[in-house]
């Protein structure tokens, strides 16, 4: 018997997805046939006038009929060819996130329509438990996997109906992830055919699960309660073997962050740079989400390490230039910090993108200046490339089970409409949703005037008008 | 070297040899490389000499970094800052004949960088790795910003009353 694996939208069609080659891998380890369908891919290919109607399909479920009509008879005819190939075939779905819950519905209904075969869905779309049980609840699908799908997918596979994290919240943690991962096998998913962002292809690695830090506005530890990483040994490995199976040199780490343990992360790099001085022609390069440490913790060789085991570009949360903001968040770093690791990046040639997040439930008007006059200030490193781009982010949402949320009654947080984005804090009561926008707003004129290149600025912007729109009419009906 | 029509170095470049210089700017400046005084048979002197086809000595000079206010503009320098010599604009670092490379910079100095130096290549660099921003292009566009920061604060103007 066959299992499809299937990857939905909303998912970046720029890299293969990591979730569908880890259970390929996993099919292998229990001897199962299995076959990929990257769903994703297949409407950028084959409805691609489509393609972003679909994306926002995903986000509003709201869709043109006769769009909808074309999505529908692209998920039938992809049942169709699964069952002819397979009539027994179990269908397994992966869901990057919440936005994939329209396509997913979709598939659902359409397989059911089609046959009796199992329907399991699995990954981060799963988070909203009410959707997930409705789901099993109405016979939409058979079975739900939460949590580490190294346990609970091999049980799966092997008939085992009853286990942590299987049709139940209550997952199973690996605590050491050597014992369970694999490497993921590509080897069914149709790489020549994406579309890469770079010159080259690349593949998503992730060495670690869960993050080292406890920043106020992120619920990452309450997914993954323990930081965990794998050996380096192994996740180099990894590397090696998707280069000698199918050249490619380029990675993207998936992890919350790639230095979580500078131990480790300084393995990593020495393994690597051993096997490219063994093999001079390999030209690793890589790319991931960092923290800034404070400056005593990071001596300039780490950095010299870090180009010379390939790394090229990262991903780092700064929030903002107010070092009181900053604490506050739990970030544990200053912008001193920061200053000294962006001047180490364009010594050696590293470049980064910052994250940004206006409007911290105490941020003062004068942490805000602080943040503006971050602008003027490294605005060096944006000329000599360090800096490739910035990302001015919605303003804070607080959402379920992050420390700031946990701190709600301290903080006297309130929500109109019951809508995370639309707080107001006693504690800080100048910083109301208007003064928020407002600052965000001078954030950005401030980036332009100082010629910063702003990430995701039309979809931030028309985030922020959204939910401020939303927040109007809410205050208005209650009136 | 020559900043704003005032020559600050001139002297045989030795090994190598770090010329630091601080130059006043105004709105619109110039700083000139140029390599002058070479000969090439004049008066029957030669600066390069070659035996069995091999250049055993010569003069040039060779740019290994170019910093502004501690920016290295040098991978720019190819395509933005051509090297003048004999009627020619030749792409290069090495300055083996006689001639001159004139950069002509705006100040402030890194807003010049950016806007003219980078902003083009990074306009079609796509955020590489940040999921979910299918349409996005172009880093630098200002004009899409400003419209829909405009619309924001006109919104906020009507509405925040509603707030208090």
């Amino acid at each position: 018997m066959n299992i499809c694996l299937i990857n939905l939208p909303r998912f970046e069609v720029h890299r293969p997805p990591l979730a569908l080659a880890t259970l390929s891998a996993l099919c292998a380890d229990e001897g199962f046939d299995y076959s990929c369908v990257d769903f994703s891919l297949k409407i950028w290919q084959e409805l691609p006038k489509d393609f972003h109607d679909i994306d926002d399909f995903c986000i509003t479920k709201q869709i043109e009929p006769e769009v909808k009509l074309r999505l529908q008879e692209l998920i039938d005819d992809t049942v169709n060819e699964i069952l002819s190939n397979d009539p027994e075939s179990k269908f397994v779905m992966s869901l990057l996130s919440t936005w994939s819950h329209p396509v997913c519905e979709l598939f659902c209904e359409s397989i059911r329509a089609h046959c009796n075969n199992q329907i399991l869905i699995g990954g981060g779309g799963l988070v909203d438990k009410q959707w997930t049980m409705s789901m099993l609840k109405n016979n939409e699908i058979d079975f739900f996997i939460i949590g580490e799908g190294e346990i609970t997918f091999k049980k799966f596979l092997r008939g085992e109906t009853t286990a942590p994290g299987l049709n139940n919240f209550f997952p199973e943690q690996i605590d050491k992830l050597d014992e369970y991962c694999v490497i993921p096998d590509y080897r069914k998913l149709p790489l020549a055919d994406y579309p890469y962002l770079g010159n080259n292809p690349d593949l998503y690695i992730t060495a670690s699960r869960g993050c080292v830090r406890n920043c106020g506005y992120c619920d990452i530890n309450h997914h993954w309660k323990k930081y965990r990483y794998r050996s380096a040994k192994l996740v180099a490995q990894e590397m090696i073997t998707q280069y000698e199976r199918h050249g490619i040199e380029e990675f993207f780490f998936t992890d919350s962050l790639v230095n979580g343990s500078l131990k480790v992360f300084e393995e990593l790099c020495d393994n690597l740079i051993d096997y490219k001085k063994q093999n001079p022609k390999v030209n690793f390069k890589w790319r991931g989400q960092y923290i800034f440490r404070p400056k005593h913790q990071v001596p300039e060789g780490h950095f010299k390490k870090m180009v010379d085991a390939g790394v090229q570009y990262l991903i780092i949360g700064l929030e903002t230039f107010s070092d009181r903001v900053r604490f506050d968040m739990d970030k544990k770093h200053t912008s001193a910090d920061a200053e000294w690791h962006l001047e180490m990046f364009k010594k050696h040639g590293i470049s980064c993108q910052l994250l940004m997040l206006t409007g911290w439930v105490t941020e003062t008007e004068e942490d805000h200046k602080d943040t503006l006059s971050m602008f003027s200030r490294l605005q060096k490193y944006v000329a000599s490339g360090t800096i490739t781009g910035i990302e001015l982010g919605s303003t804070l949402y607080v959402l379920d089970y992050t420390p700031v949320m946990a701190k709600a009654e301290q903080y006297g947080l309130s929500f109109i409409n019951d809508n995370k984005w639309l707080w107001q804090a006693k504690c800080n009561p100048k910083l109301t949703v208007p003064e928020r926008i407002r600052r965000r707003i001078e954030t950005h004129y401030e980036a332009m005037k100082y010629y910063w290149p702003i990430t995701r600025s039309h979809y931030r912007l028309s985030a922020i008008k959204k939910s401020f729109l939303q927040g109007v009419e809410g205050i208005q009906q209650q009136n | 070297m020559i900043g704003n029509d005032k020559i600050y170095f001139d002297d045989y470049v030795k090994d190598y040899q770090t010329i630091k210089v601080d130059l006043p700017t105004q709105n619109n400046n110039s700083l000139v490389l140029e390599h002058y005084g070479k000969y090439f048979g004049e008066n029957k002197r030669w600066d390069t000499k070659s035996e069995n086809g091999k250049i055993v000595q010569d003069r040039a000079v060779k740019v290994c970094q170019l910093e502004f206010n501690d920016v290295d503009i040098k991978k720019h320098l190819y395509d933005n800052f051509l090297f003048q010599t004999n009627g020619q604009s030749i792409k290069t670092d090495y300055y083996g004949n006689n001639g001159r490379c004139i950069i002509n910079f705006e100040a402030p100095v890194y807003n010049w960088i950016i806007t003219t130096l980078l902003r083009e290549p990074m306009s079609s660099h796509r955020a590489p790795d940040l999921v979910l921003e299918t349409s996005h292009s172009d880093l630098f566009n200002y004009e899409s910003d400003t419209k829909q920061l405009k619309e924001l604060e006109h919104l906020l103007k009507q509405h925040e009353h509603l707030f208090n």
